[in-house]
This record gives structure tokens, C-alpha cells and sequence, in this order.
């Protein structure tokens, strides 16, 4: 049970505060309410070449980490399709940095040419490095692109190609932050050894007199129901086959979506898992075989994916796949491995609260959801799910029309 | 009144607090087993160890430890592996098997109330592991397959190579993993090496989290009963036979838009006195964000998305490594400053606030880390199989208090001398 205490500011920006006096340190989290799904299509990639740009300097601050790291602390980043994350840790004692640092840049950035020079330049590097020099770096663009169609989860937070973001402009830069980087978009979370009444006073006295902002009005393109099965063929100098398949999912506040965490758990978590076992040890089909979801706030996708052992075929890959799929909505799952996977879901609820910084991210994400507190009833969630509910959740999700097939294959040479 | 945003907040340096490594109990179990444990934590979770001297520089035959360690719970004279998978995995509990250089390592991650139902598995696997045929042949087939994928990576070759290049690939810390080398293995080889090197005799226990002397009753009742019979290892050695070429270029990709950097010389391990200094200097240097190397070619030159350099200590020897990815174009220009930053530490004395800057960030960290009972746990196993104690932790912390920018000079001038060097770009 995560205890924490919540206010508001004038101006709307929403703090949130776990104190854990067992602790020397103090964990700063900050949410943006943005991310890539936020994008214009013809500018993507933006909000993460943004999330770099938010250390190249802010108003009355020239750089960012240097005085972070003198008070001991430590900090990163990350932007993902739905929101993009800050957080600090720092000891306890020179907490006041934190909100020095953090309410500067969200007043008002610097938007210096050369921050921007260099980190487009830095970014493009980074693209490079994950998604162009790497075999099936570009496997989650092709299933991406193939899986949506409107919703702009068709493309990665990294963006597009790389062009589109060495063509970004300061202009770009400054109306995306005024527009998101606003105090009415943003909730903080603080947790460590910090009292609410430290807390509060501290966030009037740097956060208190920064412009409100407009609140962001979301208005994303639906993804239409898929009507029919896709299937994609790419051909690259890969040693492997790869499959990668993917199905439509209920969103993150929707009740299915526990039934589907638990799904993948069932079939492809962990080396008892059925996937593994039927596919990779006995059939030996794949040489290593993955399922998992996107976990995504809007609507997101159900993705089974692996490298087929070397003289087997993908389509022989894909049938036994199908098969094992046709098996789980004809069946269901056994009570034993529902418990197994609800087993697991507990144990990673308890290691994760292990750490200051995940509990400040996890309580500011749920804020975002709608409530904090959300997130002590998870577990009961999880708990709620039938086998019944699973397996319908499975029919739900394992249709034909529903799948998404991309056949990565080697060249031949 | 205005609130001043120009004037940092006033600070407590980092240096000046008391950094306490909390003590580690340090028992035997009825048969003399060592366990090594300590409380700490809210949640009621819990880390144990199992450590064995069978790491790589153990072993006789090449690939032989990674694969006894992948295969260890894959199968017993009573279970197979997908029994024993099941049974971990049912109490939402994680185990790992791990191979490194000197030691073989089983950790397992479970709820309290979970253990008692975990232990005697692990035992069983430590004990009674059979390498069943079957099981190997998967192995062998799906790790040549992950090695084909991982030699397409620049990267991937580049660790490889820059290994053999410092030790020679005779060397267990040099050599790296053939096609062929998989292709060989036998289950006699994996049974030979258990029985030898997975014996009791030779295990230590480490267990940390929500626990109590209860915990190691359970521990000592499933671990205690067992009889240990004496069995000495005696310890290898081996010459190093590094390269006699300082510089190599490799093309692995004709079509690669980037280029992977390792620069690289041999440095001593835990027990040598530049050890300590060296991980300030190094920090400095190129281990964290705000180091010289990270300012400078990505911060202001956008070179290369993030580049390191790092100390890798093991038991017979270590390394210090420069490791980037660059652009293609910009290879050449990132190596030189690469160069160029080495040559500044070696003639110029550091900046005493940057200094400050250092020693806070290293600290401060330290007192982050030493709030969870797993990172406390990974501190003491290190000190331990280091043969090490508190007094060497307590000995570092007053290094990383008090060292100089002329001591960083010194250090710098004996250690960061550019011509010696590897220097490796794999495209």
C-alpha cells in the first residue's frame, strides 16, 4: 500500500508526495502529459528530440546537470508514445536543487541554436545506433505502420525517418514547449525522505509563479476496427527469419487489459511458458520467441515475435503459432496457470516498489490515469480475472481480422 | 520579493557526510557452509546467491562454463527442466544462472513466502544437475543462432575483439565465443566441470532483503544437512599474449552507418592502491554524464548518442575500456578527441570545482546506493570474493574524499598515456 499525500497549485499543476523517512534521498518526478502520439505526422520524432533539448539550458540556467551533479544528484529521461518522464534523485539535504533546476526549465527553456545543432545531430546517432545499424532495427517501424493506420501510434517515438528531425526548427521547439511544457499539462510526484509540508512549501516558493498554460485538449484519430488480416513481407541481410505478429488491444484504462497482461504472461513469459515450451523446446521452431504488449494508454497491441531456427520455415512458424492461439480460445487456460500468472504479476508489484524512483514514477503515471490510488488496487485487478474472462479476452484479441503479420526475411544470398 | 532563480540553492557537499556500508552477518550452516546475510528493506522480498569459483577463467575447454551455467536447471535426475521452470515460475519467483569471468553465480529473486517452496529446487539443481542430451542440443542450436545475429552488430564484434586484443586469445579474460567452439561441447564436458567446480565445498551463500535469523534456519535446513566433502581447486594460470599491433580496423558491415570505438589498455584489479583513485579519475574522464568525454564529443560535438569509459576489475587483472558508437563520417574526429582528452588530463591540471563536481556526484550516488538491500548485498559480495573487507570500503570513501587534482595528474600521466593503448574501430 503506496501512502501519499496530494495537492494542487493556482496555476494547476498537480504534486503528489510519498514520504519514506527510511530513506536519505529524495526521488523528483516529473510527467509531462505528452508524447509521440502527439506528434504532427510531418514532424515526428519531435517530442523525444525535445526531451534532449530539456537540458540544453533554461532561462536563468545555463546548464542543467552540472549544479545537479555538485548536489550529489542524478537524472535521466524518457519519452515513449503516450508521455514523457523526468526524474531525479538526489540526498535529501540539497532537495531545494531539484526544484531550482526543474522549475526553471519548466518557466521557460533557453532555446539555444546550439543545443539544438548538437542534439539533433546527437539524436540522429541514436537512431542510427537502434534502429538503422542493428538486424530488424526496423522491424517496429514496418509493424507499426502495418498495425495503425489513423491512430498516430503508426509510428515510433523515435520518429519517422531521420530527416524529419534534422529539419526541425527553433520555432518548432518553442511552440511545442509552450504548448505542452505547462504547469496545467504536468504532475509531480516527490518521494524520499520529505515531509507534504517541505514539499508544499517548496513548490509554491519555485513552482508557484510560473504561467498556468492552456490546457492540452487530445484530440487523436480513432483507430477503426481492423476488418481483415494483414500480412507484410520485408527482405534485409539478416542471418534469421524473424516473425513478428500483432493484434489490436484494449487501452490501458480498460478492463480487458489485465485479462491481456496476463495473457502474455501465460503464453510467452518465463521459460515454462507455453510458447516457449511447445515452440521453442519441443517443436523447435524458434530459435528465441517473445510475447508482450505495448502496455499503451490508447488502444495498443498484443505482439508475439522470433527468429526461426535455420531450416524451418516461417510459414510453418506462423501455423504453429495460429494453432497454439486456436488451442487458448478453445480451451482457456488451467486454474494453475492463471495462478501462475497472477504469481508473477504479485511478485513484480512488490520488487518494483523496491525503488524510490520507480515508486515517484508509478504514483505520477497513475495520476495521470486518473488517480493515484489507482495503482494500490492493482493487484486486486488482476486478482478480479477469471479464466472465463481470459479466454474470452483471448477470442476478443486472437482473431483473424485482428492480426498483423510481418515476415522479416533473410536475403538470399 | 523576486525569487532569485540565478543563485544555485546553498548545498551540502556530498563529501562531507558519513558513509556507512551496514554490516554483514557472516555464519556457517550446520555443515560449515559460509552464508553471508543482512536485513534491510521494507518489502517483503528477498535476493540469495549462490556463488561457485566456475567462471570462465575456470574452465578447460572453451564455452564449457556459460553453458553449464545455461544449462544447470534444465534437468535433473528427478525433474526436468520444464518441471523445474515450472515450479519457479509458479511462485512468481526469478532464477538466473550466470557465467562471468571468475565466478558462477545463481540468484534467485522471490517473495518470502514463496522460499520455502524454492530452496530445496535450488539444491536440487546444485546438486543432482544430469545435462540431459536433448537439452544441450537445443542449447547449442539456439546460442550459435543468437551469435550469428549478434556478429552482424558492430558493437558486439568490437567487445569481443578489443578483449583479445589485451589478453591474447589464449587468455580466458581475451578470448571470446566461435561458432565452432558451441559446436564442440559435449555433455561430458558440462558434467565433468559441475562435478568439479558446482561442488559445495566451494559454494558461498549471500542473502539479503526482509530477512532474519528465521530465514537462515530455512536455509540451513534445506543447505545444512547436506554433507560436504573437501574438494580444492587448484587455480589456473595463464600468460597474456596481447597483440603486438596497437591499432586494427575491422569491417564487419560494408553498408554500416556507424562505427563502434573501443580504446582500451590493461589496468590492475580491486587490491592494487591506483584502484580507488582511478575510479575518481575515471568517473571524471568518461563515467558519467557530465565527464570530460560526454562534454566534449557528444554534449557539444554530437559525435555519438552516449560514450563511456569504464574499469573492469576480476579477480586476475582488469581493464580500462573507452566505448562509443560514432557516426561513420565522424569516426576519425571522434577517436582524436578521444585522444585529445587523455592528453588534457596528462598536462593539465583539473579544475579543483570540477573536482568537487566529481567526488559529490560519486558520492551523493553511493548514498542512494546504499539504501537498497540488494545494492548493499552486491557491495559486501564484492568485498568478499575479493577477499576483501569494510576497511576497504571505508579506506576507498577517504580516497574519494580527499584526492587531488595533482594526484588525478599523476594518475592520469601513469594510466591515460595514449600510447598505451588499443585502439579498435569496427564498422
Amino acid at each position: 500500500m503506496l501512502q501519499f499525500d496530494r495537492f494542487t497549485l493556482a496555476n494547476g499543476l498537480r504534486v503528489l508526495v510519498h514520504e519514506d523517512h527510511t530513506s536519505p534521498m529524495v526521488a523528483m518526478n516529473i510527467l509531462y502529459d505528452v508524447g509521440a502520439r502527439d506528434e504532427d505526422p510531418h514532424r515526428t520524432g519531435f517530442a523525444h528530440l525535445f526531451e534532449h533539448l530539456m537540458f540544453g539550458g533554461s532561462v536563468n540556467i545555463p546548464e542543467y546537470d552540472e549544479p545537479l551533479q555538485m548536489a550529489g544528484g542524478e537524472n535521466n529521461a524518457y519519452t515513449t508514445n503516450d508521455i514523457t518522464n523526468y526524474y531525479i534523485q538526489l540526498p535529501a539535504k540539497n532537495v531545494e536543487t531539484a526544484f531550482w533546476l526543474e522549475s526553471d526549465r519548466m518557466l521557460s527553456l533557453a532555446f539555444s541554436e546550439k543545443s539544438l545543432d548538437v542534439q539533433r545531430k546527437v539524436v540522429s546517432e541514436e537512431f542510427k545506433e537502434h534502429y538503422i545499424n542493428k538486424p530488424y532495427g526496423d522491424a517496429w517501424e514496418h509493424l507499426r505502420a502495418l498495425a495503425y493506420k489513423k491512430h498516430p501510434y503508426q509510428w515510433m517515438t523515435i520518429g519517422k525517418d531521420l530527416k524529419q528531425i534534422e529539419e526541425a526548427q527553433l520555432e518548432d521547439v518553442k511552440a511545442f514547449f509552450f504548448q505542452h511544457y505547462r504547469p496545467v499539462n504536468a504532475i509531480m510526484c516527490l518521494a524520499g525522505h520529505i515531509t507534504t509540508e517541505e514539499a508544499k512549501t517548496l513548490t509554491e516558493k519555485w513552482f508557484g509563479e510560473i504561467p498556468s498554460g492552456t490546457p492540452y485538449k487530445r484530440e487523436l484519430p480513432v483507430e477503426p476496427a481492423q476488418t481483415e488480416a494483414r500480412t507484410m513481407t520485408v527482405e534485409a541481410d539478416v542471418p534469421l527469419d524473424g516473425l513478428y505478429k500483432a493484434w489490436h488491444m484494449s487501452g490501458r484504462l480498460s478492463e480487458p487489459y489485465y485479462a491481456s497482461d496476463l495473457i502474455t504472461e501465460i503464453l510467452g513469459n518465463g521459460f515454462a511458458s507455453r510458447l516457449y515450451q511447445r515452440l521453442v523446446k519441443e517443436k523447435q521452431l524458434f530459435s528465441n520467441l517473445n510475447c508482450y504488449h505495448t502496455g499503451s494508454l490508447d488502444p495498443g497491441l498484443l505482439v508475439i515475435e522470433g527468429k526461426i531456427v535455420e531450416g524451418k520455415t516461417l510459414e510453418e512458424a506462423d501455423a504453429a503459432i495460429e494453432a497454439e492461439l486456436e488451442l487458448l480460445k478453445a480451451e482457456g487456460v488451467t486454474a494453475g496457470e492463471l495462478d501462475k500468472a497472477k504469481n508473477k504479476i504479485e511478485a513484480m508489484i512488490e520488487f518494483e516498489d523496491m525503488s524510490l524512483l520507480s515508486r515517484a514514477n508509478n504514483i505520477a503515471f497513475y495520476e495521470l490515469l486518473g488517480d493515484a490510488d489507482r495503482i494500490n488496487h492493482e493487484w486486486e485487478r488482476y486478482q478480479a480475472v477469471t479464466a472465463e474472462t481470459l479466454q474470452q479476452t483471448a477470442r476478443d484479441i486472437f482473431r483473424k481480422e485482428n492480426s498483423n503479420t510481418l515476415f522479416y526475411k533473410k536475403k538470399a544470398k | 520579493m523576486s525569487l532569485d532563480r540565478v543563485t544555485p540553492p546553498a548545498i551540502h557537499d556530498a563529501i562531507e557526510f558519513d558513509y556507512v556500508l551496514p554490516p554483514i552477518n557472516q555464519e556457517q550452516l550446520a555443515n560449515g557452509l559460509p552464508i553471508h546475510w543482512l536485513n534491510a528493506g521494507v518489502q517483503e522480498v528477498v535476493e540469495i546467491n549462490w556463488v561457485f569459483p566456475a567462471g570462465i577463467w575456470h574452465e578447460s575447454k572453451e564455452c564449457v562454463a556459460n553453458a553449464t551455467a545455461g544449462l544447470l536447471k534444465n534437468g535433473t535426475s528427478k525433474y526436468t527442466a520444464h518441471q523445474i521452470n515450472e515450479t519457479i515460475e509458479f511462485y512468481g519467483a526469478s532464477l538466473k544462472v550466470h557465467a562471468g569471468n571468475d565466478f558462477s553465480t545463481i540468484t534467485i529473486h522471490s517473495l518470502n513466502k514463496h522460499l520455502p517452496q524454492l530452496l530445496p529446487v535450488i539444491l536440487e539443481i546444485i546438486t543432482d544437475a544430469v545435462f540431459p542430451e536433448q537439452e544441450l542440443t537445443i542449447y547449442k542450436q539456439n546460442t550459435i543462432q543468437r551469435l550469428l545475429v549478434n556478429l552482424r552488430q558492430s558493437e558486439f564484434v568490437a567487445n569481443q575483439q578489443i578483449d583479445a586484443f589485451l589478453f591474447g586469445m589464449n587468455h580466458p579474460y581475451g578470448r571470446y565465443t566461435r561458432k565452432e567452439n558451441i559446436e564442440a561441447l559435449t555433455r561430458e564436458d558440462l558434467l565433468s566441470f559441475y562435478k568439479m567446480h558446482f561442488a559445495l565445498a566451494n559454494m558461498q551463500i549471500f542473502m539479503a532483503g526482509r530477512v532474519d535469523s528465521n530465514t537462515v534456519k530455512m536455509v540451513d535446513e534445506v543447505f545444512g544437512k547436506c554433507e560436504v566433502t573437501t574438494s580444492t581447486i587448484v587455480p589456473a594460470t595463464f600468460d597474456m599474449n596481447p597483440n603486438t599491433e596497437k591499432k586494427h580496423h575491422i569491417i564487419n558491415d560494408e553498408n554500416g552507418v556507424q562505427g563502434a570505438i573501443r580504446i582500451a589498455r590493461t589496468f590492475p584489479n580491486r587490491h592494487h592502491p591506483d584502484f580507488a583513485p582511478m575510479v575518481v579519475l575515471n568517473t571524471l574522464f568518461g563515467g558519467y554524464f557530465g565527464s570530460r568525454l560526454m562534454s566534449n564529443i557528444r554534449e557539444d560535438k554530437g559525435y555519438t548518442y552516449g560514450i563511456y569509459s569504464s574499469l573492469s576489475p576480476m579477480i586476475n587483472g582488469g581493464a580500462i575500456t573507452i566505448h562509443t558508437e560514432a557516426g561513420r563520417d565522424v569516426l576519425e574526429a571522434a577517436v582524436k578527441e578521444i585522444y585529445h582528452e587523455m592528453d588534457l588530463l596528462c598536462n593539465e591540471l583539473a579544475d579543483d570545482e570540477e573536482l568537487l563536481l566529481v567526488k559529490n556526484y560519486l558520492l551523493g550516488n553511493l548514498l542512494g546506493d546504499l539504501d537498497g538491500p540488494f545494492s548493499i548485498l552486491q557491495r559486501w559480495r564484492m568485498l568478499i570474493l575479493n577477499d576483501l573487507d569494510e576497511t576497504h570500503f571505508n579506506n576507498n570513501i577517504r580516497i574519494y574524499k580527499s584526492i587531488t587534482v595533482e594526484e588525478l595528474r599523476e594518475l592520469a600521466r601513469k594510466y591515460l598515456n595514449k600510447d598505451h593503448f588499443y585502439e579498435l574501430v569496427v564498422i
